[in-house]
């Protein structure tokens, strides 16, 4: 029996993506540039990773649909916030704004039926 | 909430790897009297062609690169690949990038590996140089063989002194201090002038050395240096010899220091972080601002001379002295002295003459145009400082502290390594002839009848000179051992003092102790500030002395008696558990200024710290014996408690003063510490590593080993309450605290803590006409600028590493320049770095 998912526009999980990933630019940035501050720590490591968690989140909302990996990027968002925020770096932390605005579209946008093979 | 305990833990980290000052008393040395002037490898060379620099030859371990990505650089980007201890020679274009490194690892090499490691016992090659070396130096004589002789026998042998019946002899000053100075001028015929010091010809200096009757000409014909100089002056560690880290200079203003822009900087490719063959450095020099160029030293014990203006390379010089921790856990160096004729004489060379000190005491000698040798200096440019080291010679007399020179005399002190022995080499300071390196005279610390016994009461931070007043002012340091006192129960009145002697015969003028019987590494340990104040209407020669205690003591410099009361207090006497102590009853308390921190009783524990612990602060802090400021070391339970210790209270960046506004500033650190004692035989079962003024130390020599550790949960967090450091202004006309706020950001793994919990400092400020305070000195390698009245923060910037000397504040052709050295030290943050930063206006 064929077996039917719901699933949102993509919309808000591509701009979560895309954040992840300018965030995780943003970290590599300032991990390989001089006098940035945090130049070669492995706080700007952890939150380049993390930001990067945050994409693959994305990604595998848009892929699976499970309100899981919505929640846990929710939660590598903030996190990812937090850190930046320790990390003074002050543009990773609007990175993560946008993904939360993707966080909310996803949440509101229009749901689409698929169907997927039977098992 | 995850991130969150991650950067709390970054704090905690950070500040575990935070100790303390006293950097010059680390790590082991062989104690072989090096008397070889000349270099171990070949003649130090000059490069006066920037473009040939890269061909400089390479430093025994190092590897020779002027390439932006040398290998230093590469250890410093990739951490533990354990290749990147190089040694760099000068790499001047203006702005070379250079990864900061934040090496999560902590580069100091353990003081314990080091007791072992070959520098100190193995018959190395540098060691063979050195013994070779002192066969051949002339008037070495006797001297250097009972040096051998001593440095020879293994120093555990020493049997603690078992005196017990001197603590009558304790100096106890009145308010007055004027029982300080009796006492002190009582014991200079002992411990004053030092008679044992020998000159190259064998002759016994005194106060009146051999030319001091030529000397005392020749400074006489000087115009004396005024404690506030006419002309807008940075020519010296602390800028001018009254160390007031002043400058008249008011074209940066609070309103326009906000513009402030990095106009040029300079990596000197001096640096390693410890990861492959070299130990790391620790480099807190400061600029010298003098023959219309910037003078500044290197760890690798190099001189560059720069462009003020363009920081290209003008000259530079290579001491190719051997990069080995010899006296140190690392390679460390604060810059370096100048001195010119009082006329220089057109078309000859050394009228003007640029110093640096090595790690294996000599003292090189360079012309200030060239930076060629002067050949009359020493041997050949370079004087062997380690002839004068004939008792208790364990290790060389390092030159880490650039000598203080004022009129026709270059002075210095010098480090070792009183955390390992009891018998160490006796405090001494040397001045000697600008030109020759002849000896004029010397000053010992100790009593001449006990300087067998114990050692050290040395000078190892810069020193302060009232040139119209005729007298130097000397920071002296504890006694050996550090943390028990029971070889030296006898009065040593000059040991952790201020002494003031004077400039032309080094006789002792006077001396106020401030520390009695100093157990606990209290070492004075900043040039104290000479400053004219006005108190109650009357006009006072004052000195300010800043401690690691973070007392603030101010006398008046031409008499050592109190500005403000300083009172004799009952303090904690011991527990009964230290063999052969013998505790000073009283100790001197300041009543004006406050103390810079509250060390009545324990710290507040920090709640966050605590629970994460569960509870573990509040169990540590019970175990801990406290009764009060001067607890004295324990063998029981957890330890004794302090609050500070040897991480300061204030380092050696000192006050600094703004003589219009008589405003005084300085930096200050709040970090809580405990001691123990452990029996020998229990010392030796559960020795463990040591860093930087933390960890575990033999004390070879006494009964006791002991440790010194950071008060901090099991995750690393501090289980003091913050703020970790603070800025702090006093009103020098009364006393009184104007302002003070936390200073800079704790930073571990990158992440910053908030500024309003401050970082622990090391560094000190500057201060100018303009109205503003310059600084580094925190953890975050930020440097700053606020606004001297009212303490706001109005201008940052980043800098490689942690800045832990004074800015220089300078004029050139007419424009106002700050430059910071961001040179890191492992006390700190394990962070390195080779950068000179200057900053100015836009044009």
């Amino acid at each position: 029996m064929p077996h039917t998912r719901k699933r949102r526009s993509p919309l808000g999980a591509t701009l979560i993506a895309l954040a992840g990933l300018a965030g995780a630019a943003i970290a590599f940035y300032l991990y390989i540039t001089p006098l940035t501050g945090v130049t070669g720590t492995i706080g700007a490591l952890i939150v380049l990773v993390a930001s990067l968690l945050v994409a693959l989140g994305a990604v595998l909302m848009m892929a699976t649909g499970h309100r899981v990996w919505r929640w846990l990027t929710v939660l590598g968002i903030l996190g990812t916030a937090l850190a930046a925020f320790f990390l003074h770096g002050w543009w990773i932390i609007v990175a993560m704004a946008v993904a939360l605005v993707g966080v909310v579209l996803d949440g509101i946008g229009p749901v689409r039926k698929t169907e997927g093979a039977a098992a | 909430m995850m991130t969150s305990r991650l950067s709390i833990l970054a704090l905690a980290a950070a500040l575990a790897v935070h100790a303390g000052p006293a950097p010059l008393l680390a790590q082991t040395s062989d104690g072989e009297t090096e008397t070889d002037a000349g270099p171990e490898s070949g003649q130090p060379g000059t490069q006066s062609d920037p473009a040939e620099t890269e061909a400089v030859p390479e430093p025994e371990t190092g590897s020779a690169t002027g390439a932006d990505e040398g290998p230093a650089r590469d250890a410093l980007t990739e951490e533990g690949s354990g290749d990147g201890s190089g040694s760099t020679p000068t790499e001047s274009d203006a702005s070379p990038e250079t990864d900061a490194s934040d090496a999560e690892t902590d580069a100091s090499p353990e003081a314990e590996g080091a007791d072992s490691d070959g520098a100190m016992t193995e018959e190395g090659p540098a060691r063979d140089a050195l013994t070779e070396g002192e066969t051949s130096e002339p008037g070495s004589g006797a001297s250097g063989d009972a040096a051998d002789e001593a440095a020879s026998e293994p120093a555990a042998e020493t049997e603690p002194s078992d005196t017990q019946d001197t603590q009558a002899d304790q100096p106890t000053e009145d308010a007055t201090g004027q029982d300080a100075a009796e006492q002190s001028n009582a014991t200079a015929a002992d411990s004053g002038t030092q008679e044992t010091a020998s000159d190259p010809s064998g002759d016994e200096a005194s106060a009146a050395g051999t030319s001091d009757g030529e000397q005392a000409a020749q400074a006489q014909a000087r115009a004396p240096v005024p404690l506030v100089p006419d002309t807008p002056t940075w020519n010296t560690f602390h800028g001018q010899l009254s160390a007031q880290k002043y400058s008249p200079l008011t074209e940066i203003t609070p309103d326009n220091v906000g513009d402030l822009e990095k106009v040029w900087e300079v990596h000197t490719g001096d640096v390693s972080d410890g990861s492959g063959d070299l130990p790391t450095t620790v480099w807190s020099a400061t600029p010298v601002y003098a023959n219309g160029l910037l003078y500044i030293g290197t760890p690798f014990y190099r001189v560059l001379a720069l462009d003020p203006a363009t920081g290209e390379e003008v000259w530079s010089f290579d001491s190719e002295s051997r990069l080995e921790a010899l006296t140190q856990p690392a390679l460390k160096n604060r810059g370096v002295a100048y001195w010119e004729a009082e006329n220089p004489v057109e078309g000859e060379t050394c009228q003007k003459i640029v110093y640096l000190g090595t790690m294996d005491a000599r003292l090189f000698a360079m012309d200030a145009d060239t930076g060629e040798l002067c050949s009359d200096f020493g041997d050949n440019g370079a004087l062997n400082v380690n002839q004068w080291n004939d008792t208790n010679n364990k290790w060389p007399f390092s030159l880490l502290q650039p000598p203080t020179v004022a009129g026709n005399h270059v002075i210095m002190g010098w480090a070792g390594n009183d955390w390992k022995f009891a018998e160490a080499p006796p405090g001494s300071v040397f001045s000697v002839d600008p030109q020759t390196g002849e000896l004029q005279w010397a000053v010992e610390t100790l009593p001449e009848d006990i300087r067998q016994q114990t050692g050290t009461a040395n000078v190892w931070t810069a020193m302060s000179v009232d040139e119209e007043l005729g007298m130097v002012y000397l920071p002296v340091a504890s006694p050996s051992p550090n943390y028990w006192g029971g070889n030296r129960t006898e009065d040593i009145p000059l040991a952790t003092s201020t002494t003031a002697v004077d400039l032309e015969t080094g006789e002792v003028e006077w001396s106020r102790q401030w520390v009695h019987h100093d157990i606990w590494d209290y070492d004075i340990n900043s040039a104290p500030t000479l400053m004219d104040i006005t108190v109650d209407g009357e006009e006072i020669p004052a000195l300010i002395q800043a401690t690691k205690m973070g007392f603030l003591f101010v006398v008046n410099r031409e008499t050592g008696e109190d500005v403000w009361p300083i009172e004799e207090r009952p303090v904690p006497q011991g527990d009964g558990t230290v063999e052969g102590e013998v505790y000073s009853e009283t100790q001197p308390f300041p009543t004006k200024p406050a103390p810079l921190l509250d060390q009545a009783e324990k710290a507040d524990i920090w709640w966050i710290a605590d629970a994460i612990g569960f509870g573990q602060c509040s169990r540590l802090f019970d175990d801990l014996w406290y009764e009060g400021m001067y607890t004295p070391p324990t063998t029981e339970g957890e330890g004794v408690y302090t609050f500070p210790d040897s991480s300061g209270g204030v380092q050696w960046g000192g006050v600094a003063f703004d003589p219009e506004s008589q405003t005084a500033i300085v930096n200050t650190s709040h970090i809580t510490q405990y001691i123990q004692l452990y029996a020998r035989e229990e010392y030796d079962e559960i020795q463990g590593g040591s860093g930087n003024e933390s960890g575990y130390y033999p004390q070879i020599g006494s009964p006791y080993g002991m440790s010194l550790k950071v008060a901090m949960n099991w995750l690393g967090m501090p289980c003091w309450k913050p703020p970790y450091g603070e800025l702090v202004s006093i009103d020098m006309k009364t006393g009184d605290v104007n302002w003070r706020k936390p200073l800079g950001s704790s930073q571990k793994f990158g992440f910053y803590m908030p500024e309003s919990m401050g970082s622990p400092t090391i560094g000190g400020p500057a201060v100018t006409a303009g109205g503003l305070i310059f600084i580094g000195s925190t953890m975050d390698a930020k440097v700053r600028a606020f606004d001297i009245e009212t303490g706001e923060e109005l201008w940052e910037d980043t800098v490689e590493a942690p800045s832990v000397s004074n800015p220089a504040v300078y004029e050139h052709d007419g424009k106002q320049y700050v430059a910071f050295i961001g040179g890191g030290n492992t006390i700190l943050k394990p962070q390195v770095g080779d950068q000179v930063a200057v900053y100015a206006l836009p044009d």
